[in-house]
């Protein structure tokens, strides 16, 4: 229980400080999403209804102070989400190389929604903006992930979430 | 569960979806209307983005202002040291100037002085041994005997007493083996003048029917053929007339200030013809 009342708060403060680092950092020429990252790691780890919620919260929130239409980043991230869990009931994600590799797939498929979705919505050619700024956060999210896996795994194991398997 | 555990997994991730294409489909028929949820929630995040960014940048201001001391340091550092160089050039070039002003007196007392002559440097100072000497980087090499007037812009130093090929000693005025046919400007009465005292000289053999007074300047009277007539030797200080002997007691200080003796000029003359 205390799971969904925390989520609203923790998704909160994700978006915001992944913005602000964003901001910092790269002038908010680059986002660095960490609530992809955590998207995935929800996909790996988490049941569907908490998972799923996460997701969506973040999705939303995403949504919310990217200025986005409503619903647009939710649905990638659903989507990303099921993707992540489909792709751990095939492979186990122990391996950091893995999982620096599968996020920067997953940077490159949320490129690749929004390059589908966005016309569908609104109008405009976005393509060359969306390759600029994908491809440099691809590779941010590809190096950055291994490490918040390993500090999400670390963070569940404090909790005394389920027993963790080693991230090699 | 409402669902049965074998479609719970699938019923739920359909849920999700609908509930996304729900909030996605009510955002494009309504654009401009951002709902309650969103007010909500940028009204929530917009303070934290707030506080946050100006932590972050307060952050990065301290990191960019201790950059920029560093920074500060460095160059603090480097003008220090181009501080150092300029006045040291600074040095140099007043150097060059005091010099130069100085070989322009010279150059001007050459041009006055009727004779040939050779300036030169001053290179050691030996004033406080018994021999009041100054060393010169001019010698044979460069005409110097034994035995020539030494002058500087203000008067008479001295004579060569010694010389090599390239250098030469300097018997100061105020050694007491110096003696200088001498006469006071005024009166035209003529005397010995001998080096006496730490810096002075004293004006020997005048009769004490003489008036000499203090400030009286003493010329060469070129009577012994060693210096020419009318180089400038000191002013009289005190003339004593006490003393016992024959003689008035005449201290006479120099004109040329020994002890600052950069430059010379030594006049290249003809002990038998002086002029």
């Amino acid at each position: 229980m205390i799971y969904y009342l925390i989520l609203p708060l923790f998704c909160l403060l994700l978006i915001v400080v992944q913005t602000a680092i964003s901001d910092i950092l790269f002038f908010g020429k680059i986002g660095i999403e960490i609530s992809l990252v955590v998207t995935i790691y929800a996909g790996f780890r988490l049941d569907v209804l908490r998972g799923g919620l996460l997701c969506l919260s973040l999705g939303f929130l995403l949504d919310c102070m990217s200025g986005s239409i409503s619903g647009f980043y939710t649905l990638i991230y659903i989507l990303i989400y099921f993707v992540s869990m489909l792709a751990s009931q095939r492979v186990v994600p122990d391996k950091l190389i893995f999982i620096g590799f599968f996020s920067l797939l997953c940077v490159l498929f949320e490129a690749l929604m929004i390059l589908v979705m966005h016309p569908l919505i609104y109008e405009g050619d976005i393509f060359r903006h969306v390759v600029n700024t994908s491809i440099p956060q691809a590779l941010v999210i590809g190096i950055i992930s291994p490490a918040v896996f390993t500090t999400f795994r670390r963070v569940e194991i404090v909790l005394g979430g389920r027993n963790a398997y080693p991230i090699k | 569960m409402l669902f049965p555990r074998k479609y719970q997994r699938i019923i739920i991730a359909c849920i999700l979806l609908v509930i996304s294409l729900i909030i996605l489909s009510y955002g494009v028929k309504q654009p401009e209307e951002p709902g309650v949820p969103r007010r909500l929630i940028l009204e929530t995040s917009a303070p934290l983005i707030n506080v946050l960014n100006s932590s972050f940048r307060t952050m990065s201001e301290v990191w960019e202002r201790y950059l920029f001391l560093v920074g500060l340091e460095e160059e603090n550092r480097r003008l220090k040291k181009e501080n150092a160089r300029l006045v040291s050039e600074v040095i140099k070039y007043r150097e060059g100037y005091l010099e130069s002003s100085r070989l322009q007196k010279l150059l001007e007392l050459s041009e006055n002085i009727e004779y040939p002559s050779i300036a030169a440097r001053v290179i050691a100072k030996d004033q406080a041994s018994i021999n009041k000497t100054i060393l010169i980087d001019r010698g044979t090499a460069h005409g110097i005997r034994v035995g020539l007037p030494v002058v500087a812009d203000q008067g008479v130093v001295g004579r060569t007493i010694e010389t090599t090929w390239h250098a030469s000693r300097v018997l100061l005025l105020i050694d007491e083996n110096s003696n200088i046919d001498a006469l006071i400007q005024g009166s035209r009465v003529q005397g010995i003048l001998q080096g006496s005292s730490p810096a002075g000289c004293s004006l020997k053999y005048i009769s004490k029917t003489e008036t000499i007074n203090a400030g009286d300047v003493v010329l060469t009277s070129g009577l012994a053929g060693m210096f020419p007539k009318g180089l400038l030797l000191g002013v009289v200080q005190r003339a004593d007339k006490t003393d016992s002997g024959l003689f008035q007691k005449i201290a006479v200080t120099p004109l040329v200030d020994l002890s600052r003796l950069e430059e010379v000029v030594i006049l290249l003359i003809h002990k038998d013809n002086p002029k």
